[in-house]
């Protein structure tokens, strides 16, 4: 049996194996454990499960396979935007909410909208290039 | 200021005497094995670096393992550039406590300089190796072949591939550090950026971290002591307590194999 308050990034990585969300800090202060409900990015940390039994949740593996990638997730492979990878889920997932509300970001956008993500390998300025060129291929599909 | 008064020879005189030791012994009487460069030393067998594989790959082992820095990719295209094979074609097992060697810690900014030269001297041993069992089937000298992509060629035009020589080489055997690598002049991996090979398990959330690892399905595990850790599947638990019991299972479970 669930419990109701077990954390949702608990129930994806132990019930369901889904390991892309990342347990950082476990106060929602780090992004490492973004995932989308309903669309929004969201810090599947703090979320209790019962909240979100009636939405729609994303995980970065819903994203797409290596097989089959994502826009988001080719730019990150294309401007090498990772070090260690922790905070990679958190970065691709928070910048697919941005790109859904906002496909053609400014820099200064994309630098707002992923300053609650950390990364302390300092991959960020390719991240921001990864996120812009994301958007520069979305808009030719 | 009284300082007592106390010359050099007053010193030396009081210790009685010096006694100095040194050895004149050589290497070969204490019967130890030559010394060979980086992590080659305490792990000696080529075959604990690398499997030349019948599609014609090549699977290299590193006791290091990726901590971002991207070491993993630095070793293939090292492994790479000694086999003259695609870096395509060059996989890495990494950190795997049963198949790769004991290198100790990854740290200190001595990857590339321990397991690096290990894999470098490694793979231009098994070269010629594979240059050496070409030779014999095509019935020239070594020295007379090319090998370019894996594929060993001979001045008329008849070729051998890695794939084909891949059962009969026998790499369970000491290496000698005696082959010398490639010279820098002549590098066309080493030295070129590569696309990390850590990357599309890290961007698709793939199996990249040690916190995927998972500890706690039913079966068992041989230990190095002999051991046998036992764990059982609880794939139901998943409260922050239920977590912690699990972990505990798991560090209490070992029990001497019956």
């Amino acid at each position: 049996m669930l419990s109701r308050d077990a954390p949702l990034l608990y129930v994806l990585r132990n019930d369901l194996e889904l390991n892309a969300a990342k347990f950082g800090c476990g106060l929602a202060q780090c992004g490492a454990c973004t995932v989308l409900v309903d669309g929004v990015a969201i810090r599947s940390c703090v979320m209790p499960v019962s909240q979100v039994a009636q939405s729609e949740v994303t995980t970065l593996e819903g994203l797409g396979t290596i097989a089959k990638l994502h826009p988001l997730q080719q730019a990150f492979i294309d401007e090498q935007a990772a070090q260690c990878g922790y905070c990679t889920n958190g970065m691709i997932m928070t910048a697919k909410a941005l790109l859904d509300r906002n496909p053609r970001p400014t820099e200064a956008q994309v630098r707002d909208g992923l300053a609650g993500n950390l990364c302390r390998c300092g991959t960020h300025n390719r991240i921001v290039r990864a996120v812009l060129r994301a958007a520069r291929a979305n808009g030719r599909i | 200021m009284n300082a007592p008064h106390l010359t050099r020879r007053d010193f030396t005189a009081g210790l009685g005497g010096i006694v100095l030791a040194f050895s004149l012994m050589p290497d070969a009487l204490t019967q130890q094995p030559p010394r060979l460069p980086g992590s080659l030393n305490n792990n000696r067998l080529l075959s604990a670096w690398l499997a030349i594989n019948a599609d014609g790959t090549a699977t290299i082992f590193t006791g290091k393992v990726e901590l971002g820095q991207g070491i993993l990719t630095a070793l293939c295209q090292i492994a790479a550039e000694e086999l003259d094979l695609p870096l395509a074609r060059v996989k890495i097992i990494s950190g795997d406590t049963g198949r790769t060697p004991n290198e100790g810690q990854t740290a200190g900014s001595l990857s590339v300089q321990n397991s690096g030269t290990a894999l470098r001297l490694a793979g231009a041993e098994v070269r010629s190796i594979l240059l050496d069992l070409a030779a014999k089937k095509l019935g020239v000298a070594a020295d007379n072949l090319k090998v370019a992509d894996g594929t060993i060629a001979a001045a008329d035009g008849r070729k051998v591939t890695y794939g084909e020589l891949a059962r009969e080489a026998d790499l369970k055997r000491e290496a000698t550090g005696k082959v010398a690598p490639k010279p820098p002049a002549q590098h066309r991996v080493v030295g070129q950026s590569s696309p990390r090979v850590d990357l599309p398990a890290k961007v698709t959330g793939g199996a990249a971290f040690a916190t995927a690892s998972t500890c706690c399905r039913a079966g068992t595990w041989p230990t190095p002591s002999g051991q046998v850790l036992h764990a059982r599947e609880d794939r139901r638990a998943s409260s922050a307590t239920a977590i912690r019991s699990r972990l505990t299972t798991y560090r209490g479970s070992a029990s001497p194999a019956t």
